[in-house]
């Protein structure tokens, strides 16, 4: 799994948008996904099909309806990284802390 | 341990200070020295840094890259130095290396100041635009996932 390929997917605002939508909603139908977007259906899907494949999305048939959810253990990856800057930080300072007191004896 | 805190600036900056029990001559060289900074910007848990160069004066070009333990993903920040100013001060531009789209570029200034026996250090990331500070911090996203996490629990199961 590449993280690359990942962050560039979600280097479009729309993408990102979208991503922070399913993060919200859960499972989402595309047409329903496309209601915020001030752009068409077809873009809304091309949009989808670059998530898909840098495997952020993953949809299901459910009859004639093809929802769309968040692929779970993408996020759990990705989620370490551009969720938790804070957490990144934090355990990173923590650590230079630790550094910092060796350094000091 | 001390707190962090992080501020959302403006419409592209981010603000985030720490305190280190250590001088601003200790800290502003764990920043610029090779050996110091693999021991510290790893990352979350996990994480290692298996490439790290900095050439740390004005100009000069800094590169890490970090894995994960099982080696399956990786990725690189790079950027150069543009203001060394020991032991207060340091500027820096950053890329994170994503594939073939144009990275964004953030600036980041980071100043050391005396505090009592220790140092208070103030970093401001500079980013290219909004979205582009919301992708990084997430914020909303890591309020939604939260929730998110519920919700796929259930879809997973289902």
């Amino acid at each position: 799994m590449q993280i690359d390929t990942a962050f560039a997917a979600l280097s479009d605002p729309t993408r990102m948008g979208i991503v922070m939508r399913l993060a919200e909603a859960g499972e989402v139908d595309a047409t329903e996904l496309a209601k915020p977007f001030d752009i068409s259906q077809p873009a809304v899907s091309r949009h989808i099909k670059v998530l898909e494949t840098a495997g952020w999305v993953n949809r299901r048939q459910v009859g004639n309806r093809r929802p769309i959810r968040l692929n779970p253990e993408k996020l759990e990856q990705i989620h370490v990284w551009t969720g938790r800057l804070r957490a990144t930080l934090a355990a990173n300072y923590s650590r230079l802390d630790t550094l910092l007191e060796e350094d000091t004896k | 341990m001390n707190p962090l805190t992080m501020t959302k600036v403006g419409d592209t900056d981010l603000r985030v200070t720490r305190r280190f029990n250590a001088s601003p001559e200790a800290v502003y060289d764990a920043h610029i020295n090779e050996e110091k900074i693999k021991k510290w910007m790893l990352g979350p848990e996990g994480w290692t840094m298996p490439q790290c160069s900095v050439d740390g004066v004005a100009g000069g070009k800094f590169s890490y890259t970090w894995a994960d333990e099982a080696g399956e993903a990786s990725f690189t920040i790079f950027g150069t130095f543009i203001e060394l100013d020991a032991p207060n001060r340091i500027v820096h531009e950053e890329t994170m290396d994503m594939g073939t789209d144009t990275p964004p570029m953030s600036r980041v200034t980071t100043e050391f100041a005396v505090d009592g026996d220790g140092t208070l250090m103030t970093m401001v990331i500079s980013y290219v635009d909004t979205e582009s500070r919301e992708a990084a911090v997430a914020s909303g996203m890591e309020e939604g996932m939260a929730v998110s996490y519920d919700n796929l629990a259930e879809l997973v199961a289902a």
